[in-house]
């Protein structure tokens, strides 16, 4: 019944909403080294120990990501004989969801505690924590605007920030999203979903992930997926939709957002390299620069 | 994912510069919104640019089928035209492309389905590759993403056709034309720049904006394509040298808004070369587009399809109707309270006359608006405005009706006509939206009494313009107009004329819907239409029209006609009745389809199970068996057919039966909801094949009680598909000599069961409805009438329906225990009271106490009547019917939307009830066998049916559809009575004019009204309105008595009564068929008593019995 179909998510000719097609990611940019870093630890300036730090956004999604450390932990308790503490915290700003009318306490929302858990679990799989036992490294992220997919970027500007800050990785991590709808018969699977898309596929005002059974048309997947691209591993995939189609739509689905993933890590290492490029120029061709690749 | 080169190019760039190409990215619109709790939103979308859109994108099917669950679907591929080398081969390189505005897409979608089909006789010689011949509107249709998007936003009914012409233009045959959809909001060179700099605070100047921005960019993708095809054209030119492919694609920009064809003009630059006309784009509008076509080629009659929005300039101007108030001072007066919104329903035999249901802090009133200029061109559907009038004016509780103002009267006298058409008598009350949102209809005054609030209609919010209406012309002869014409031929005469352009002329259209005024016409082919029926839809209403705008769209047949009237019938109530798409084909089972045992299923092949239907029945969806178990109880089994196995969830054979919903029967025809390979093979369960079933199985006592229940998916094979005679037969053979008959003795054993089921139903409070039911016998080849008889009902019957209940209500309790929430159940509310005030009354005046407080007390207050009536039996069958009559029908609804206690059925004293039974021609049986196959474990759930709001769509799909199938079944049950007693077959004089006996129903008791009253004929199941028109309504010896429900008529000298009629007297009728040039009807005169009769149909019939003796 096509009375049944509420929200188209791609046109009569396969355009998206905004104009993308299915197969396409947002407008990607990172700026690494975004604020200065520094070496005072002490000062109470949310930019104080920082040593790396970097700046992503897809599409009008915008993050900032500052890392500190790897420096002392501060209490006992949380001091790791064998591997470094890793503190993950994401906050908003107060104008950063559109239609968010509170400044959210990231110790108490339940959405940005699920994320930075979320957060937190594909970082530990790339930084090799076991180099600096007894330390912390600590990942502040602050979503500036969220446009849909703040989970993502985030995962992409902590990586970022990790390798401003020069703490060694095992590789990149990548986050992208994909998404599925089954309507009419017809399958449509998008990668990187907007918040208008997500809306459509969880049925929720989703600031990241949607409440789980909140409503939502069935048969709609929103996955995002985080990968280490150069290796293949895929170190997040969360999905709080019903499967309807099984494992094989589930599998059709990752597979396009690990390939969004591998489209995110070109922008990344170009962003890398550029400021690794930077850097040389700016020590005036006396160093080596390592890039990843 | 395959290569994307565009989008590699546009990271390629972005990893050297680290910023995006100016042009490829534009800033993020904002817009604001106003959230409920009145707090400022802003929300932020981003828009992409393209440079790889090109000249569109046509939907083409793919090369490769696509392997679905649903079979294979070609499915269709955007193809985006690169160049204008390609463009050119789209359109065969030459003719118009046309490209269009969103008026365009709103009004004229049937001038832009038009395709002519080729027929011989008004066809050119040269065949299909004559180029004069115009098929079409255009070689190409360019629709602009705004357009279509603008078109969404205002109607969605339009946007729906406007995408399925998208899709099927490129799939159907040989393709005269091509839609291209153009994202012009995404495409780099058609990118507008508004004004945005201009900050316009008020919200009409920003709503006109938005409008103006709209059309620009319209404009704009138009002059992209006339002066990319102008480039192309010139430098073609310039290279070749010849002549020889000379053909130009003119573009031409259709819009019916004058001031942007104006400024289409202004905005190009004027070209100075060779070229005609200087512009690279000519704006027409739809008329002059299609007049041109039509000069070109006079056989074309498209022009009469081209809406119709101002009437030709006359000499005198009149307004008919107050001018509609803007839509700035609309809100505003909505805001304050002034005026009240709601949608307009019309009367269901006026289009002069409705109500609007208005919301009054928590309950709804139902306001009367009454007379041609208050309704103010509103038509059934629309959703208005209205200003209630002061409480002064409001009507007077029910009784005191006004006598209607002297500017209606001639309405009036249009509807009175109307409202005496005799037919078929309805079954249950109208599911008035009164009675099931308890609107109320009246309210108190100051001083308390109840007046019913009325109103008048200041403005219109939303037309419903959409819908085609059925219908035929009324032929004028203007010698004749004489006083006692019908009230249509005085309308036609009065604004039939011809045009100035000496083509097209205004004629009357009348549809068969009695809510839908007359419809002006312009057309080319009056000659051609008259005596047709034809479809129609509405354009405007503008206030110096006395009658709606409208224009022709299709031509059904000969008016009366029966498979004329039945198509018509078929439109009015919106049956689906095409045949299945072969997208629902390939979901069948090959031919070679087996039926075998397989896994999960149970084998009953040996058990005598025996289906019962009535004689000549295909689609058997239940059989029954019985058989004595080792420990003395019985098992009884309920098998009914196993549509799910061949149905699969969400495949294309499911959404189009969940659309259909029901299956229809007509007289002379069935509409089928599932392909008949399914409906009377597969699926129905034919005697001595093996048939896939989903059983109900019973333990039960010889006494009835029962001991356990089973649902099983099984494998059948039935051993007879009986009749209801030949069941009924074997029930009435005696014991002895059943001794060895399988086939008797289990249904004997039904039998017994079914009277122990039925008796402890009935002490439950069950009601024993009646319906005037009757059945035509249909000659074997014309399939016309000959004879109408009344159903036999016989005691197999009810076994059936006994088991078939038990079948439901033991499934709904299943269902509902492991889906309380998704259980698809039906609900009987309990009738208003209100409805039922006049017939307990009415039964008053015969001493017949009505209880109706519950089930349990109608049907023995119904019982105790039937027996103080004894004296004539088909007089309890009455008061059945006309109870029925009282109560709403019952409902399909999703049991997490309604509290327990609305699940109840009324009719059956069921506290919950399900239809599981016939899931061959209902698709509610579908989805509760899906709930029950997921509830006993034998498949999942499919995902949509736990999806609330789904069930919620279907379900008031389901209810519709239900709706206009009895709807349809009863005017085809009206249609072959008036064929019936039409007919000349009968030997005879008149035709089939028939004297019968009558019960009257309802006596006009009013003053001043014309004396007459409503007879049901039980021998044809018809009612009607006997009118006394030979007495006049002043006559002194006339009295009306409203107590009882009386007219007697007193002679004029002694007083005494000579003659009375009251309510539920036996009176003897003439029934027969008063035709006239474009409709017939059937009309009830009244032959005993005789004094009330008029003195001609009486002497008529005097002589015809005379004759009739002598000839004996």
């Amino acid at each position: 019944m096509t009375s049944l179909r509420r929200t188209d998510i791609l046109s009569l000719i396969h355009l998206r909403s905004d104009g993308r097609r299915p197969n396409e990611i947002r407008h990607m940019s990172c700026h690494l080294g975004a604020l200065p870093p520094t070496t005072d630890c002490g000062s109470a300036l949310p930019t104080s120990g920082c040593s790396g730090s970097a700046l992503v956004s897809m599409g009008l999604t915008q993050v900032l990501c500052v890392v500190r450390g790897p420096c002392d932990v501060g209490r006992r308790s949380e001091e790791l004989p064998d591997r470094a503490t890793l503190e993950v915290t994401m906050r908003t700003t107060p104008f950063s969801p559109p239609g968010d009318r509170r400044v959210t306490n990231p110790s108490t929302d339940r959405r940005l505690i699920e994320q930075s858990h979320l957060l937190q679990t594909a970082l530990s799989a790339s930084i090799l924590l076991h180099l600096f036992p007894k330390s912390k490294i600590s990942v502040a992220v602050m979503v500036l605007a969220d446009d849909g997919g703040r989970l993502e970027a985030s995962i992409n500007a902590a990586t970022l920030a990790l390798m401003d800050a020069g703490i060694p990785l095992k590789d990149m991590v990548c986050a992208c999203s994909a998404g599925r709808w089954n309507a009419g018969g017809s399958d449509e699977i998008v990668v990187d979903l907007n918040r208008r898309e997500i809306q459509a596929a969880t049925g929720s005002a989703g600031g990241g992930g949607g409440a789980p059974g909140g409503g939502g048309t069935s048969d709609t997947i929103y996955l995002p997926v985080a990968t280490m691209p150069q290796r293949g591993t895929v170190v997040l995939a969360q999905c709080e939709s019903r499967l309807s189609g099984g494992a094989e739509a589930f599998g059709e689905v990752l597979e396009v957002a690990m390939k969004g993933c591998q489209m995110v890590m070109e922008i990344m290492a170009a962003a890398v390299r550029e400021r690794g490029a930077g850097l040389w120029k700016a020590k005036e061709g006396k160093a080596d620069v390592i890039l990843v690749d | 994912m395959e290569n994307h080169p565009h989008l590699v190019h546009i990271y390629r760039q972005l990893s050297t510069t680290n910023t995006m190409p100016d042009n490829l990215f534009t800033t993020p619109t904002r817009r604001f919104h106003l959230t409920r709790r009145g707090k400022i939103l802003q929300t932020t979308t981003e828009r992409y640019l393209r440079d790889d859109l090109g000249y569109g994108t046509l939907l083409l099917p793919s090369k490769k089928p696509n392997a679905t669950i649903a079979g294979d679907v070609t499915e269709l591929v955007p193809i985006t035209i690169d160049t204008v080398d390609m463009l050119c081969r789209v359109t065969n390189g030459g003719g118009t492309l046309v490209v269009v505005d969103t008026n365009v897409l709103l009004h004229h979608m049937d001038v832009l389905e038009y395709i002519r089909e080729r027929d011989g006789d008004n066809h050119h010689e040269g065949g299909d590759d004559d180029e004069e011949a115009i098929h079409s509107i255009a070689a190409a249709v360019v629709i602009p993403q705004t357009a279509l998007e603008e078109c969404r936003n205002r109607s969605l009914v339009m946007y729906r056709r406007v995408t399925d012409l998208i899709r099927s233009s490129s799939t159907g045959g040989k393709r005269k034309r091509s839609f291209i959809v153009f994202a012009d909001l995404h495409h780099v060179d058609t990118q507008h720049c508004g004004a945005d700099d201009e900050e316009s605070k008020k919200e009409e100047e920003e709503v006109r904006k938005i409008n103006d921005e709209n059309d620009a960019r319209i404009r704009k993708v138009a002059y992209y394509y006339g002066k990319a095809l102008y480039n192309y054209q010139r430098g073609r030119t310039y290279n070749s040298h010849s002549d020889e492919d000379n053909r130009n694609i003119e573009v031409v920009f259709l819009s019916d808004d004058a001031q942007s064809r104006q400024l289409a003009i202004q905005e190009q630059p004027q070209q100075h070369n060779n070229n005609k006309k200087g512009l690279y784009y000519t704006p027409r509008s739809m008329r002059e587009h299609v007049t041109l076509l039509q000069k070109q080629d006079p056989t074309l009659n498209l022009l009469d399809m081209v809406a119709q929005f101002h009437i030709p300039p006359a000499a005198q101007r009149i307004e008919y109707y107050p001018p509609h108030i803007d839509s700035a001072a609309l809100s505003l007066g909505l805001k304050t309270n002034r005026y009240h919104q709601g949608v307009f329903r019309s009367d269901r035999d006026s289009y002069s006359s409705g109500y609007v249901t208005v919301r009054r802090g928590q309950e709804r009133v139902a306001v009367l608006i009454r007379g041609g200029r208050n309704v103010n061109r509103a038509v059934d559907g629309d959703i208005v405005a209205i200003e209630l009038f002061a409480v002064e004016e409001w009507l007077a509780s029910a009784d005191g009706q006004q006598s209607p103002p002297p500017q209606q009267q001639q309405q009036q006298s249009a509807k009175a006509t109307k409202e005496e058409h005799a037919g078929i008598a309805p079954e249950t009350a109208e599911p008035t939206l009164k009675d099931m949102d308890n609107i109320n209809e009246e309210l108190p005054d100051e001083t308390g009494t109840l007046r019913r609030p009325t109103a008048k209609v200041v403005g219109i919010i939303r037309r419903n313009f959409h819908k085609n209406y059925c219908g035929s012309l009324v032929s004028v002869d203007h010698a004749t107009t004489s006083d006692d014409a019908h009230p249509h031929d005085i309308i036609a005469a009065k604004h039939e004329c011809e045009h100035a352009d000496g083509i097209t002329s205004t004629v009357v259209f009348f549809s068969i819907d009695s809510r839908i005024p007359p419809i002006l016409l312009r057309t080319t082919q009056r000659e051609r239409l008259l005596g047709m029926r034809i479809l129609v839809s509405m354009d405007s209403w503008p206030s110096d029209s006395e009658w709606p705008l409208g224009h022709y769209v299709k031509t059904l047949g000969m008016v009366g006609t029966k498979d004329t009237e039945t198509e018509v019938l078929l439109q009015e109530f919106r049956i689906p009745c095409e045949p299945f798409p072969a997208k629902v084909l390939a979901c069948l089972p090959p031919p070679d389809y087996k039926i075998e045992l397989e896994p999960g299923r149970v084998d009953l092949r040996h058990l005598p199970i025996l289906s019962i239907d009535p004689p000549g029945c295909k689609d058997i969806d239940d059989a029954l068996h019985c058989i004595e178990l080792d420990n003395g109880n019985w098992q009884v089994g309920v098998h009914i057919a196993d549509v799910t196995h061949y149905v699969e969830a969400g495949s294309a054979i499911d959404l189009e039966a969940a659309n259909r919903s029901t299956s229809t029967y007509l007289v002379n025809k069935r509409l089928d909801m599932l392909p008949s390979l399914l409906t009377t093979d597969l699926c129905s369960l034919k005697g001595n094949v093996d048939r896939f079933a989903f059983s109900v199985l019973w333990e039960v006592t010889p006494e009835a009680d029962i001991v356990d229940v089973e649902f099983k998916k099984s494998i059948i094979h039935s051993i007879a598909a009986l009749t209801y005679q030949q069941a009924q037969s074997l029930i009435d053979k005696p014991e002895k000599q059943c001794q060895n008959d399988i086939q008797a003795g289990a249904v004997k054993r039904l039998a017994s069961l079914a009277r122990k089921f039925r008796s402890r139903r009935i002490k439950a409070g069950a009601l024993t409805l009646a319906s005037p039911e009757v059945k035509f016998v249909l000659d074997s080849e014309s399939l016309n009438p000959t004879d109408v008889q009344a159903y036999t009902l016989y005691e197999a019957n009810a076994v059936v329906e006994e088991f078939m209940l038990l079948a439901n209500v033991t499934v709904a309790k299943k269902i509902l225990r492991h889906y309380p929430t998704l259980s698809i159940l039906r609900r009987h509310p309990a009738p208003n009271r209100s409805m039922f005030d006049s017939l307990i009354q009415k039964a008053k005046t015969r001493g017949i106490s009505i209880c109706i407080d519950d089930s349990k007390k109608l049907a023995d207050s119904l019982d105790a009547a039937g027996k103080s009536l004894a004296s004539d039996p088909y007089l309890d069958q009455l008061l059945r019917i006309l109870s029925t009559r009282c109560m709403s029908p019952a409902q399909y609804f999703c049991s997490g939307e309604y509290q327990a206690k609305d699940w109840h059925h009324y009719g059956l004293a069921a506290p919950v009830y399900t239809h599981f039974t016939s899931p061959i021609r209902r698709y509610a049986d579908v989805c509760v066998h899906r709930l029950l196959a997921a509830a006993i474990g034998v498949a999942p759930l499919p995902v949509f049916l736990s999806s609330k709001s789904y069930l919620h769509d279907l379900a008031a799909n389901m209810n519709r559809r239900h709706r206009a199938a009895q709807l349809a079944g009863r005017a085809s049950v009206q249609l072959h009575t008036l064929i019936f007693f039409s007919g000349e077959d009968d030997g005879g004089e008149g035709g089939g004019i028939k004297e019968e006996d009558a019960y009257v129903l309802d006596v006009e008791t009013a003053e001043n009204t014309e004396p007459s009253f409503t007879v049901m004929v039980p021998r044809y199941g018809i009612e009607g309105r006997v009118r006394l028109s030979h007495l006049a309504t002043e006559d002194p010896c006339l009295v009306r008595d409203p107590v009882n429900f009386r007219l007697s008529y007193k002679d004029e000298k002694s007083g005494k009564v000579l003659a009375s009629v009251a309510v539920f007297d036996k009176v003897r009728v003439k029934i027969w068929v008063k035709s006239s040039r474009d409709h017939r009807e059937l009309v009830v005169d009244l032959i005993e008593p005789v004094r009330l009769a008029k003195p001609d149909v009486v002497s008529a019939s005097k002589s015809k019995t005379k004759k009739q003796k002598t000839k004996k």
